[in-house]
């Protein structure tokens, strides 16, 4: 006998229920409730209220609605349009590379082999690790002179053919060795979601594939890689919002620097807030971030949602 | 104790489907009604409105004539087996027995000597340190009838409890149940799709279809006066035969049924009321399997079969024939006592008239 | 398959043993750096066969306690990523059953709203929050660190979806016994939800344990600044001495790594359970 239990959960006709419940539900509700109004929703209206006026911490001056002024003034703070273009760098490096990487990893183990969950948890371990932490070992890494580690390393593969660099104050370098170390935390994060994904196919469909004559290459256009397909937008989503939230390693191996070289939009809108005291400001360049958050969820629903329509 | 009384209940869910329509039906003090039909017909959710976990959309529910409609489950001493038993998973037998008493901060002493009494009276002694998940079904169904039964419900409430268990083990915790409501005479109200159960436990049977009840009364009645086709066809194993035949007066004056190559002459009790002529012409006749027999009797009327199949069971034999020279193709069926080849697919059965019963075009019964 | 790849078998091994490599390496660096006396770190840092100290020492543990506060770094930690956890897993929980199961009025309006509040990462109010907590004047506290994290909608939301997924009918069963939504959530639900809130617990354990930008917005004592914190102010604190600086990575993530390989399936599965309901 089908029970309906799916069906008590319309609430439209249970009167009793709803009003015996309503009291306990709120209660329930109420903490998460306050805490999500107060430290996240007002904050953010926050945000988009200051962004609009010329607060200052300390400042004597009457607060004043200065309009779209604080905006106009960072689109043309050189420094923040800096900030903007590394992140949408720093973005195209990452995703794609991680992502491949992960989805590669995640293929490798996911086979019938011996010891695949010693490799996932090697590759899993530097997720743990905070990034305070990584970005502290890559300092080292990245080294000045013929003794840091990656100078040393290519100096051996190219026969002493390689240049020392100093790879954190090269204008040119220092993005990427922050690519690079980001990669090397976060890909194991990425890989266990596609790995859990790939573990979700049946097996019977590859039987089924087998059966019908399909090849290797076959099997993983028509079974795996649709399958792949809503965790994959999901995470590219996660890891293009993550290369927008860049700071951690940027405070600590860098500083934004050389010269801008590796600013982001989180350590502008930090560093107006907090060390010049420049809150509007901060706020403002808070707003253009969730901005392109925003933007981005959206794309990738549209995807995911397109996706749903179309199987 | 309770009787229990629904008085126009109906009840639709908010996607529009109506799964209980116009309900009357009354349970009495100590009676077990079986509530029986087929997926889908409603009489879980007539169970679920009794036990307060649905509300109706119209109509009263009474529990010792008063209206509980606006009372939740918890204040209606009600208990329930779940058709999955619904054991807590991660508490002991013992914790299972308890939980209902402890919601009603029933002292421990009494607790403890509570749970004592019902498992000596279903034999969960040995169980009452185990989890659910170490327990056979038969074992789950036991401690879900204790869980029911520890804390003196004034109606008693059983969804399915006996689907999930193969059918030796039916058939004994069936026995069991029955032994256990003669000692209890609990209120009891049992939903199940199975007429063998409802025939064998049900002080009287309720039978729905569609969120409507057809009829209500004891096996007996049931058994021998269907009001109509579908609980004639619902009640009995295999149903009762039903096929569409005409009622024609003969030059003698006498009534007389025929389909196809059979005639048989109407007694005069079975005789319909009323009715117009040409309504007589295409009326839906009914003979259960266990009205042939295989050799003429005192007053029985031969009718030619043609054989389809038949099925050996051991105490008898299940016999599908074909009507000749009739329309439609659903075989008949009778149940002839011991081992009966039929010599050929030709042959003759012999039914008593009085067996017969007629229903109109509506499928409600005439005589 | 089987007929034979063994070809395919060992450069599947090749590879992933390559990459095990690179994964191994900046650990085993930090792991034999702080076994080092300073002044060799940097020098043999580009040297593999230095992997291995020749005269291990744990000189640099004791220079970690003598510099830096580092057990209050890692009380504060612990005491506020414990807090916010245990205190996270409470109140998003019931949210999250409140939001699928009572019947309440304001049940969708509040579910799309905590929906909706899902995308704002911390980033996104960063700058606002740490005004509306110099306005309450709790800048350099403990408060300030646990209170705004406590409550997260993305724990609700997957809460929100496993109770959903629920079978009702031990919820129905303990209504009928008589029990109350509190009672039954405490007693019924959350026992047999052990996957969620493993899921929840770590996955809130991984983002605030690694906590930097905020603490280092709102806090500037020793006395409440947690590890994150202290290895970055470490790094910067002349002289820069490496074999200290990774002696204090090796006790920062070696709690985080016990943890995490005594309950890996959990992070796996929690991890995993992100990119399901995302």
């Amino acid at each position: 006998m089908a029970t309906p239990s799916k069906r008590t959960n319309s609430p439209v006709l249970d009167g009793l229920r709803r009003e015996q419940d309503t009291p306990t539900a709120w209660i329930f509700a109420l903490p998460a409730l306050a805490g999500l109004i107060f430290f996240v929703l007002a904050p953010f209206l926050l945000a988009l209220f200051l962004s609009f006026t010329n607060l200052r911490l300390g400042s004597p001056l009457p607060l004043e609605f200065t309009g779209l002024r604080q905006y106009a003034r960072i689109f043309a703070d050189a420094a923040f349009l800096r900030a903007l273009q590394n992140n949408t760098v720093f973005a195209l490096m990452v995703v794609p590379v991680q992502t491949a990487l992960a989805l590669g990893l995640a293929l490798l183990i996911n086979q019938p082999l011996r010891g695949m969950v010693v490799f996932r948890t090697l590759f899993f371990t530097p997720v743990i690790f905070p990034l305070s932490l990584v970005s502290v070992i890559w300092i080292l890494i990245f080294a000045p002179g013929p003794d840091g580690t990656l100078n040393s390393l290519l100096q051996w593969l190219t026969l002493g053919a390689w240049e020392p660099r100093d790879f954190l104050h090269d204008p040119r370098l220092a993005l990427p060795a922050i690519t690079v170390t980001s990669i090397w935390q976060g890909v194991g994060f990425q890989m266990v979601i596609l790995l859990a994904a790939l573990q979700s196919i049946p097996a019977e469909l590859y039987e089924a594939a087998r059966v019908d004559g399909a090849r290797k290459r076959q099997q993983f256009v028509h079974i795996t890689l649709p399958a792949l397909k809503n965790p994959l937008t999901f995470v590219i989503l996660v890891t293009t919002i993550l290369a927008f939230r860049l700071f951690d390693q940027v405070q600590i191996m860098t500083r934004g620097g050389p010269n801008h070289a590796t600013t982001t939009v989180m350590y502008e809108a930090v560093n107006a807030a907090f060390g010049s005291q420049q809150v509007a400001r901060g706020a403002a360049m808070t707003v253009v971030f969730f901005t392109i958050v925003l933007t981005l969820t959206l794309v990738q629903r549209r995807i995911a949602g397109q996706e749903r329509a179309t199987s | 104790m309770a009787a229990v009384e629904f008085r126009n209940v109906s009840k639709r869910f908010a996607d529009g489907t109506e799964a209980v329509r116009n309900l009357n039906l009354a349970i009495h003090d100590g009676e077990l009604v079986a509530l029986v039909g087929p997926s889908g017909c409603g009489k879980s959710t007539v169970l679920r409105l009794l036990a307060g976990l649905e509300e109706p959309s119209a109509g009263e529910i009474l529990l010792d004539g008063k209206v509980v409609n606006r009372i939740g489950p918890r204040q209606r001493n009600i208990a329930m087996v779940f058709q999955n038993y619904a054991l807590y998973p991660h508490m002991t037998v013992r914790d299972n027995l308890a939980f209902p008493l402890r919601m009603r901060r029933t002292p421990r002493k009494i607790v403890a000597r509570k749970i004592a009494d019902i498992a000596g009276i279903l034999n969960l002694r040995e169980l009452l340190d185990r989890r659910p998940g170490q327990l056979s079904g038969g074992q789950k169904q036991r401690v879900a009838m204790g869980r029911a039964l520890v804390r003196n419900p004034s109606v008693f409430l059983l969804d399915e409890p006996l689907s999930n268990l193969d059918a030796k083990l039916r058939a004994q915790i069936r026995a069991d149940i029955s032994s256990l409501q003669k000692r209890l005479a609990r209120t009891t109200l049992y939903v199940t799709h199975d007429q063998v159960e409802a025939m064998t436990l049900g002080d009287r049977i309720a039978v729905m279809e569609r969120g409507e009840l057809h009829q209500v009364g004891t096996p007996a009645e049931l058994y021998r006066r269907p009001r109509s086709i579908f609980v004639a066809r619902f009640i009995g194993n295999p149903g009762m035969n039903i096929f569409p035949a005409s009622v024609l007066r003969d030059k003698d004056g006498t009534w007389r049924l025929r389909t196809g190559h059979w005639d048989i002459p109407l007694p005069p009790e079975k005789l319909p009321r009323g009715g117009s002529p040409e309504a007589l012409q295409s009326i839906r006749a009914g003979l259960r399997p266990e009205s042939f027999g295989p050799t003429p009797g005192d007053g029985t009327v031969p009718c030619a079969v043609r054989a389809t199949a038949t099925e050996f069971l051991g105490h008898e034999t299940l016999v599908y024939f074909h009507i000749p020279g009739a329309q439609g193709s659903t075989p008949l069926a009778a149940r002839l006592p011991g081992h009966m080849t039929l010599p050929e697919p030709a042959a003759e059965l012999h039914i008593h008239p009085s067996a017969l019963y007629l229903f109109g075009g509506d499928g409600i019964l005439l005589r | 398959m089987r007929c034979g790849n063994v070809f395919a078998r060992v450069a599947a091994y090749l590879i992933l043993s390559g990459m095990a490599l690179v994964f191994l390496i900046p650990v085993a660096m930090m792991v034999s750096g702080s076994l080092k006396p300073d002044h060799l770190v940097l020098p043999e840092a580009g040297r593999l066969v230095k992997l291995l100290p020749t005269e291990p020492t744990l000189e640099n543990y004791r220079d970690v306690f003598a510099r830096v506060p580092f057990a209050r770094y890692m009380v504060n930690s612990i005491f506020i990523t414990g807090t916010i956890v245990s205190c996270g897993l409470l109140v998003n929980s019931l949210a999250g059953y409140a939001l699928s199961r009572l019947h309440w009025r304001g049940r969708k309006a509040v579910l799309t709203g905590v929906i909706a509040l899902i995308i704002l990462p911390l980033e996104a109010i960063a700058v606002p929050l740490f005004y509306e907590v110099t306005l309450f004047g709790w800048r350099n506290t403990y408060l300030v660190q646990i209170v705004p994290f406590i409550a997260n909608a993305f724990s609700v939301y997957l809460f929100y979806t496993f109770f959903l997924e629920l079978p009702e009918e031990l919820e129905e069963a303990a209504r009928i016994d008589g029990a109350r939504p509190i009672r039954i959530f405490f007693s019924i639900v959350a026992p047999n939800s052990q996957p969620v809130f493993a899921a929840v617990a770590i996955l809130t354990f991984l983002t605030q344990w690694g906590s930097f930008l905020w603490p280092l917005m709102v806090t500037h004592s020793e006395s409440v600044r947690p590890l994150p914190l202290g290895i970055a102010l470490f790094y910067t604190l002349p002289p820069l001495q490496w074999g200290d600086i990774f002696a204090f990575g090796v006790m920062m993530v070696l709690p985080m790594l016990m943890v995490f390989l005594l309950f890996q399936r959990w992070f796996v599965q929690g991890v995993a359970s992100t990119g399901m309901k995302g």
